[in-house]
């Protein structure tokens, strides 16, 4: 009974639950009950992917150009792919949301966050 | 009297702080449609790694009684539950409104929210200490049969998804098993990653799967989230239960806090089947059924005292047995994890100041939930009225900084695989609760099933014959086939029906 022993019996599990899952829908697929497939065509993958694209991005750039810069720009693009447009929110939510942010994990946590590199690091710098 | 120094540590001002800062902001997740109290939680716990354990658990204890109100305050002003523990709440406490009854529905549901939580808090601290006091005795048999049973439960919530249930439990099970095998040292499913060695970092995988996926899912609507409906509410006012009125409801919040207790003990279902069942039963109790709907008091007050006390009650396998009672107190366990504790009736002996805090907290919660509905309503009100893309963002900033405090690049890439699996979960109407349980319950099946294997010289029968055991895995078995059961009944019955003259 070694380490292989627990994994295998889930396995086994898993697959008997999917081969039942697969039953399932094969006979959904027979007796043509598609009402329930509707609801879930109105999910856009378009949006899904630049919302990933654009979180992903911001996890990515963080550590080039710091938390501050890296954060406005990601929360200003964040709220475009979601449909934003008027220049207001778009300038004002990223700024306010950022200081609160910086005051929680940063003034108050004392968290590590990244400060960036270069020219962006003396800028972090000057704040944290 | 450990209680009474668990309530005097409640009460100390830096403690009690926590206490209301986490019911305010439970209520603001709750009342908040697309946020609920278990995304509020995942999503928080990276913050209290800057509290001290006390304040960390008293906060987000407190943040999960709150939410499970709040959701009740959109529910009944607009009829959108704020959070899904809300649902049954809307049936009558909207109609109340429309009869310009606001005032009165929030006060019923804040009073049986209060009662129905503090009584349950009764229960769970009697309940949980003896349960803890038995359960020290178990060995890894009956470990074993309670984690299978705890997992068993997931699935019991109708028969649709059920096998989409147990595959995600399996799937939980299955990721529990990375990591470095905790009897023989082998490393397993590891690819060569060092950050995989100690296994799937649990606080990032919560956050992916309860957080940043329901933020992927609403921005990807191609339709744009329904806007809450323009009720005037700048007169609405909450108006507390006088004694009388409170003592003509005494039966109906009893029995809601009775069943809520009831099913919140139970692993795997919380507050929002809780709050159903409570309703339903009501109706059945009720000498006028049919006035259920059209805004009643007994509508408001069965499910708002059924889901507060489900939500206090899921503390109570998790704290005595380590066996979450829900998918909010299996979130919870990620707040134990990052203070270094591990919950089970070990928790008695070894933090049982921290305990019997927790249960003071929980107390004095209830009372802050009161005082928050009736001095802040209109605050959560203007809350709701935030448009979602700002929301979206201020989560999804959450979201990827918190997993960055907590561990290194690789919590944020965890964080991201788990939103992605979470998202397409969410599309295929896959639960997300039972990953979470089965990876919460894994190593525990899996160390104490081969422990007891060890010790009854991998004599299966032996381990299946102790009598804990045996009843345990027998109450596993039923909470499996019974939906099954259900259906073959309710078939049988069709089938008779169609003949008349049956």
């Amino acid at each position: 009974m070694g380490p292989g022993f627990w994994p295998r019996i889930v396995l086994v599990f898993l697959m008997g639950l999917i081969i039942f899952a697969i039953v399932i829908e094969i006979r959904k697929m027979i007796k043509k009950v598609s009402q329930e497939e509707d609801k879930n065509q109105k999910i856009s993958y378009k949006k899904f992917i630049f919302a990933l694209v654009v979180s992903f991005g911001y996890f990515f750039i963080m550590r080039y150009v710091g938390f501050v810069i890296a954060t406005l720009v990601f929360q200003g693009m964040f709220l475009f792919v979601q449909g934003v447009r008027q220049v207001k929110i778009l300038i004002l939510t990223p700024s306010v949301l950022t200081l609160l942010l910086f005051i929680l994990f940063i003034k108050l946590m004392y968290l590590p966050l990244p400060k960036g590199i270069g020219i962006f690091r003396s800028f972090s710098l000057l704040l944290y | 009297m450990e209680i009474l120094s668990g309530f005097a540590n409640a009460l100390d001002p830096s403690n009690l702080i926590f206490v209301l800062m986490g019911v305010f902001v439970g209520i603001c997740f709750g009342a908040v449609p697309g946020l609920d109290p278990t995304t509020g939680t995942a999503l928080l716990i990276p913050i209290t790694y800057a509290f001290s354990p006390v304040q960390a658990l008293l906060f987000l204890t407190s943040l999960y009684l709150g939410g499970v109100f709040g959701g009740s305050i959109t529910a009944i002003l607009f009829k959108v539950p704020g959070s899904s523990e809300a649902v049954m709440t809307s049936l009558d406490g909207y109609p109340m409104t429309q009869r310009g009854e606001a005032g009165k529905a929030l006060g019923i549901a804040i009073m049986s929210s209060s009662i129905g939580g503090t009584l349950a808090v009764i229960v769970t601290i009697v309940l949980s200490t003896q349960l803890a006091k038995v359960a020290l005795q178990f060995g890894p048999a009956e470990y074993f049969a309670l984690a299978v049973l705890g997992l068993s439960c997931v699935s019991s919530i109708g028969t649709n998804s059920q096998i989409k249930s147990l595959i995600g439990a399996c799937v939980g099970l299955l990721l529990a098993t990375v990591g470095i095998d905790a009897i023989t040292g082998v490393t397993r499913f590891t690819f060569g990653s060092k950050s995989l060695l100690s296994g799937i970092a649990f606080v990032p995988a919560i956050i992916g799967l309860f957080a940043a996926s329901e933020v992927f899912n609403k921005v990807s609507q191609k339709q744009e989230l329904e806007a809450v409906e323009n009720v005037d509410t700048e007169k609405v006012k909450t108006k507390l239960m006088s004694l009388k009125e409170i003592l003509a409801l005494k039966w109906t919040i009893l029995r809601g806090s009775v069943i809520g207790t009831w099913i919140g003990i139970l692993p795997g279902v919380g507050a929002t089947t809780a709050s159903i069942i409570s309703y339903t039963q009501e109706v059945r109790f009720s000498k006028h059924p049919e006035k259920f709907g059209t805004g009643i008091q007994e509508g408001i007050a069965a499910p708002e005292a059924a889901n507060n006390a489900a939500a206090v009650a899921a503390m109570i396998p998790l704290l005595s047995l380590g066996i979450p009672g829900s998918g909010t107190t299996a979130v919870l366990i990620g707040a134990f994890l990052i203070h270094g504790l591990k919950v089970g009736p070990l928790l008695f002996i070894n933090n049982s100041d921290l305990v019997y805090s927790i249960f003071g907290g929980m107390f004095i919660a209830n009372f802050v939930v009161v005082l928050g509905g009736l001095f802040a309503v209109r605050f959560f009100v203007k809350l709701v009225k935030i448009p979602y893309p700002i929301m979206a963002t201020s989560i999804m900033s959450f979201c990827i900084i918190g997993s960055l405090a907590l561990g290194d690049v690789n919590g944020v890439l965890l964080m991201f695989v788990f939103a992605v699996v979470g998202f397409f979960m969410g599309h295929y109407k896959y639960p997300t609760t039972p990953v979470i349980l089965g990876l919460v319950l894994g190593p525990i099946l899996e160390t104490s099933l081969r422990r007891a294997l060890m010790m009854t010289e991998y004599n299966f029968i032996d381990l299946l014959t102790r009598p804990i055991t045996a009843v345990l895995l027998g109450l596993a078995l039923i909470s499996l086939l019974a939906p099954w059961i259900g259906k073959l009944i309710s078939f049988a019955k069709d089938k008779t029906s169609n003949f008349p003259g049956h």
